[in-house]
């Protein structure tokens, strides 16, 4: 497997992570708990969105030193 | 409460600086693409996806459900995830073929059919109309409350259509639109100053919301801990921290489908998304930072509507909270400030919207129809960019309208979410034909025009009509009760489905039959090969498809420049050409251009007016033949070149893997053969000792005892010969073996009456029968006549009778010998026995060399073991068979078939393996 494709499917398996995450039933786990006072819907939602928003940005910007281009296809 | 007047300086002043700075970017091209070309501002452009639904709507959302505004940011960031694999592809088709909007991309895409362009900007026009509609009246109410009392309702808008704050922002906006929208007609529509203003407007609005929701957590409450644990403690909100019941879930993903594909094809986000990307590895950088944004701006947005609820009275327009809050702190600086981060919400929403659905309308729409129905007009003029211009502005102009109209006799009533998320439901009919278009080469035109027109009807029956009907312009009667009073038909419960929210009812119905409209069609009727042509190209784009082509095409070349000039300019047109040339080293005074520089010609004036209409205008100039038939195969030749050699070497990988498996076999099978000769040998070695040991020994008793008593002496005598028979029978059979094996025997065929054969054989092996008190019947009846070699079926006869005398039990043993012809062209010989018989186990084994059943410690073999071996060989010669059955008397029934006609001769290459 080349580098390229290995990436690609990094991000796909974030995606995938993302979908399940994001969505119902997982979701509705922290539904109406609180966290030292603070809703842990709200908390949980926000770490998991700036989780995967760093997964992406490491997967991308390491690309972007090594200068090389995304996968072609 | 501020001055009418004032503020409505500080928003023309704001407005005013936009226009400079894109002003400026426009008149110093170097310097402006500096500035944009980074992935910074492609990222900030981007997020005119948060318009004034993000600003003031999302916070009236979550102040009465919660976290449910969170799936519209949260599809987005899922697609953009995907950048590499979906995105990015849009990029490169899009570039590929100088797409200028999506209409042209869906037209491009179904084999550059202007009819789809058409229908995809009537539906990207009237899905924008709500969503425009939307941002004016974010505009109007935040104006109009910021001037008046902060408790006065929102809805109640001016009656002075004059002192709307929503018409002057919709003038204004338009005009910025129209410069620096439509300022002048490029290839590839890029507006950098308005790409400038859009993503200055987008960082102020990230401020702005930012800082009301610091102003909330530290000047309204002790921190946002404490603003979470004020709100826990009144029960009223705790819906808000939940995320709800089945249909919130429902509405939960719907949004989340929704968004994902709105954040594609709202016209808007494909202009700054697409057709504004100057670098395609811009979007790298997006697929984190656009999401980063996102966020950032929505991490505020519960805390502001829990403040909302906590603070201001129950019946505040939840919509206003943004706004109110700093007012009744009597922060009237951050109320402004709120004031202009809406504003630039709304602006950075309007510009790109009605630039890139002018686009449409003019590309797709007009200019298509008017190549159709007055060709010569267009041609007669020799400058025909102010035309396009105007098209453009008056398309803008038109959709403005339209959005205010709606806004003031539709949009009152409802909240801004809702409306919202009618137009994303609008665009998101594009999508299934988008996606299939992109990676099922086999969706087709009329799939694609089916799905988006069922889709789209669906999204008017289920959604805006009623919204219209609402409204009062509509008789209300069918919302309620159905059209023509046929509660199957009732817009918001169609076919009695009940229990979702509008939206997510509306999604499902249109979505069914859209998707099922485009993959049904797709799948029945075939595509025309123009259309799979481009379709190829589309599907392909990263396998670096080439624009195949059917026809050769040829114009003179100043014909070309001329009508690529009309529409670009005319000293435009003369540099493209001339770089073009010059590219592909041509010789500059060429008169003719060929097939490429057509394609490139049409390719320019696509990136202007439009792929549909681009080759219609190309196709008035040129002269074009099909291509003879060896050049259509030469050009098949060449792309199928490499799919040939492909599968040559498949095949040929195959080949070596199918004879190493050849070689493997026959290894194995020599090594089989070199065991079973070695058997063999040791075999025949001990079947020839066996006698040899004892006619020795007996032969050195009589030697050494010559005193024998007489009677012992003509014992062993008796053994001496009977062993020497034995190894002459051996010998005799061991040769015999060894001929037919090598081929060397000879068949004399002639017809021949078996049953004398039987008899003969009987005769011969009668001293047997008769020495062992066996009977021997002959049943032979009328025999018929064989074509066979007689000497051979004699032996296999006697081995048979030989065998079967041995086997019964001397006294009472009987043997029965019958003949009967079996489907007229074969004839049996049977010999039974009431002997033990043959266990079926043995059945094939007896048939082996030296292969004698029985248990060899006690029983002596009876013969040489090589009888019936020999027998099988001979019947294979011949073309009979041999084989053993059970026989009625209990022993084993041997059996043997010969053909009544002889096909011998053929066999004897079978006999020799």
């Amino acid at each position: 497997m080349t580098e390229e494709a290995r990436q690609r499917d990094k991000l796909l398996g974030l995606f995938v992570f993302g979908v399940v995450a994001f969505n119902p039933p997982l979701l509705n786990l922290f539904s109406g708990a609180t966290l030292f006072g603070w809703p842990l819907l709200y908390v949980y939602l926000f770490v998991v969105w700036a989780l995967l928003i760093g997964a992406v940005a490491l997967a991308v910007e390491r690309r972007r030193r090594r200068n090389i281009g995304p996968p072609d296809d | 409460m501020l001055g009418a007047g004032l503020l409505a300086a500080i928003a023309v002043f704001y407005l005013l600086i936009l226009f400079a700075l894109a002003y400026l970017v426009e008149r110093q091209p170097d310097h402006g693409s500096r500035a944009i070309n980074s992935s910074l501002v492609y990222t900030l452009s981007l997020a005119s996806y948060c318009t004034s639904w993000t600003f003031y709507g999302s916070v009236g959302l979550a102040s009465k459900a919660g976290i449910a505004f969170l799936p519209i940011y949260i599809g987005p960031t899922l697609a953009f995830t995907l950048g590499w694999l979906l995105l990015r592809k849009i990029l490169r088709v899009s570039k590929a073929n100088r797409i200028t909007s999506l209409a042209s991309l869906l037209a491009s895409r179904f084999g550059k059919s202007a009819g789809l362009g058409a229908l995809v900007t009537v539906v990207a026009v009237i899905g924008a109309v709500p969503y425009l509609a939307l941002q004016l009246k974010a505009v109007s109410a935040s104006f109009l409350i910021l001037t008046h009392d902060p408790n006065l309702a929102a809805e109640s808008l001016t009656a002075d259509i004059l002192k709307d704050a929503g018409l002057w922002t919709a003038v204004l906006l338009t005009l910025f639109a129209m410069l620096f929208g439509s300022r002048s007609i490029q290839p590839g529509e890029h507006h950098q100053g308005m790409v400038a203003a859009v993503a200055l407007e987008s960082l102020v609005k990230l401020l702005c919301f930012a800082a009301v929701g610091l102003f909330v957590g530290y000047g309204l409450f002790d921190g946002f801990g404490d603003l979470f644990r004020k709100a826990a403690a009144v029960p009223s909100l705790a819906p808000l921290f939940a995320a709800g019941d089945d249909s919130a879930d429902l509405n939960w993903v719907t949004y989340t489908l929704v968004s994902f594909a709105a954040i594609i094809c709202l016209p808007r986000q494909f202009q700054v998304m697409v057709v504004e990307n100057v670098d395609e590895r811009h979007l790298d950088r997006a697929m984190w930072l656009f999401p980063l944004y996102l966020l950032a701006i929505n991490l505020f947005v519960l805390p502001i509507a829990l403040a909302g609820r906590l603070l201001l009275p129950f019946d505040a327009n939840p919509d206003a909270i943004v706004l109110t809050l700093p007012m009744v702190a009597h922060h009237t600086v951050l109320a402004a400030a709120v004031f202009i981060g809406g504003l630039s919400a709304s602006a950075g929403m309007i510009i790109v919207s009605t630039t890139a659905l002018s686009t449409m309308v003019c590309n797709d729409l007009v200019m298509p129809t008017l190549l159709r129905l007055r060709p010569a007009a267009l041609a007669s003029r020799r400058d025909v960019i102010p035309l396009l211009l105007s098209i453009r502005r008056v398309a803008m102009v038109a959709v403005m309208a339209l959005g205010y109209l709606y806004m003031r006799y539709v949009g009152e009533g409802f909240p801004l979410v809702s409306i919202g998320l009618l137009s994303f439901d609008a665009v998101a009919q594009f999508f299934p034909a988008l996606l299939l278009g992109l990676f099922w080469p086999r969706a087709t035109r009329l799939g694609a025009a089916v799905g988006i027109c069922a889709g789209f009807a669906v999204w008017t029956y289920t959604l805006l009509l009623p919204s219209i009907a609402h409204a009062g312009l509509l008789p209300a009667r069918f919302v309620a009760y159905g059209l023509f009073d046929l509660s199957m038909l009732k817009p918001y419960a169609l076919f009695g489905l009940t229990g979702l929210m509008p939206i997510a009812h509306s999604l499902f119905w249109s979505m069914l039959v859209n998707i099922g409209g485009v993959i049904g069609v797709s799948l029945l009727l075939r595509p025309a090969p123009a259309e799979r042509a481009q379709a190829a190209l589309f599907v392909d784009v990263f396998r670096g498809a080439e624009a195949a082509q059917l026809w050769r095409r040829t114009a003179p070349l100043p014909d070309l420049r001329t009508l690529v000039g009309r529409f670009l300019g005319h000293p435009q047109a003369e540099a493209a050409f001339l770089t073009r040339t010059h590219q592909r080293g041509l010789d500059p005074s060429t008169a003719e251009a060929d097939a490429e520089m057509v394609l490139y010609a049409e390719q320019l004036l696509a990136g202007a007016i439009g792929t549909a209409s681009a080759q219609v205008l190309v196709q008035s100039v040129v002269k074009e033949e099909p291509l003879g038939l060896d050049e259509i195969m030469r050009i098949l030749d060449e792309t199928s070149r490499i799919m040939e050699y492909n599968r040559r070497l498949e095949e040929k990988s195959l080949a070596l893997e199918a004879a190493g498996e050849e070689l493997r076999r026959a290894n194995d099978q020599l090594k089989e053969l070199d065991r079973l000769k070695d058997d063999f040998i040791s075999t025949v070695n001990h079947e020839l000792r066996t006698p040899l040991t004892s006619i020795r020994s007996f032969s050195e008793i009589l030697r050494d005892n010559p005193d024998l008593d007489p009677v012992r002496r003509a014992e062993f005598y008796q053994i001496i010969v009977r062993e020497s028979e034995r190894l002459t029978r051996l010998i005799g059979q061991m040769l015999d073996l060894a001929k037919i094996q090598s081929g060397q025997i000879t068949t004399a065929i002639a017809p021949l009456d078996i049953a004398s054969v039987v008899r003969d054989a009987a005769a011969a092996a009668g001293q047997m029968f008769r020495e062992r008190r066996i009977a021997l019947d002959l049943a032979l009846g009328i025999a018929p006549l064989v074509e066979t070699d007689r000497d051979l079926v004699t032996q296999v006869v006697l081995n048979l009778l030989s065998n079967a005398a041995k086997c019964s039990p001397a006294d009472r043993g009987r043997v029965i010998v019958s003949v009967a012809t079996v489907d007229r062209s074969w004839v049996e010989i049977a010999v039974a026995d009431n002997g033990p018989g043959v266990a079926p186990e043995f059945r094939e084994i007896i048939f082996e060399r030296f292969r004698q059943i029985g248990d060899p410690l006690t029983d002596k073999p009876g013969g040489t073991g090589l009888g019936l071996a020999i027998s099988r060989m001979i019947m294979a010669r011949l073309g009979g068979a041999i084989w053993v059955e059970d026989a009625t008397t209990g022993g084993a029934l041997f059996k043997v078939k010969l053909p009544l006609r002889s096909a011998s001769g053929a066999r004897s290459d079978e006999l020799a393996a």
